[in-house]
């Protein structure tokens, strides 16, 4: 089911000497499983695992995950 | 799910006969369900042996967050199911006079079933998200 919550993780990852979705999940404390789910938007993170993973790409929040209102 | 599916049908397919007619013990009844858990641990042992050697790197690793609300999810909506199934076993065995192993044996259909509602849930929240 397709959420509000879109994220650029994918693109950041590549950004980032493209990271695996592995090295991310370990950075973040999260399983590789959950990781893939948040970047195909199946599922919307915790706010202190949406903070981590702005703080492994150092970059702020709104740039990894963008939300947009149901029409 | 698979392995607990196998076994309980088994022991269900084993005992509903000899339930029905009333030809089974209440001793007969309690050696059929030690085995079929005695069964039940060991396949479990094995098959989870089985998943942490192939899967050596996430084996032992902790339920995330995701994991955990996955859980909660499930059980809130198994929770419900085994309420139901409960009330349905109580309601029966007070209008019909049925023997105390037929109401245990009810009973523990509706575990079975809330266990197998459980992970059928817990597999459509990690496939399908939410």
């Amino acid at each position: 089911m397709p959420n509000t919550i879109s994220n650029d993780i994918r693109r950041l990852r590549f950004a980032h000497d493209e990271m695996t979705q592995q090295a991310l999940a370990d950075a973040i404390g999260l399983t590789r499983q959950t990781v893939i789910a948040i970047e195909k938007n199946r599922y919307s993170p915790s706010l202190e695992a949406a903070f981590k993973i702005a703080e492994v790409f150092d970059v702020p929040l709104d740039e990894v995950f963008q939300y947009r209102k149901k029409a | 799910m698979i392995i607990m599916m196998v076994v309980w049908f088994n022991y269900f397919v084993r005992i509903q006969p000899k339930m029905l007619d009333g030809t089974i013990s209440r001793g007969a009844s309690i050696g059929l369900f030690i085995g079929a858990v005695v069964v039940l641990i060991i396949l479990e042992v094995v098959v989870h042996i089985f998943l942490a050697m192939t899967n050596a790197k996430t084996a032992d690793k902790a339920a995330d967050e995701r994991d955990k609300i996955i859980k909660c999810k499930a059980g809130n909506i198994s929770g419900w199911v085994l309420a139901v199934l409960v009330v349905m076993v109580g309601s029966y065995a007070i209008q019909q006079d049925v023997s105390s192993v037929l109401i245990a044996n009810l009973l523990l259909l509706s575990l079975v079933l809330t266990q197998c509602v459980d992970y059928a849930m817990a597999l459509f929240y990690y496939r399908r998200g939410w």
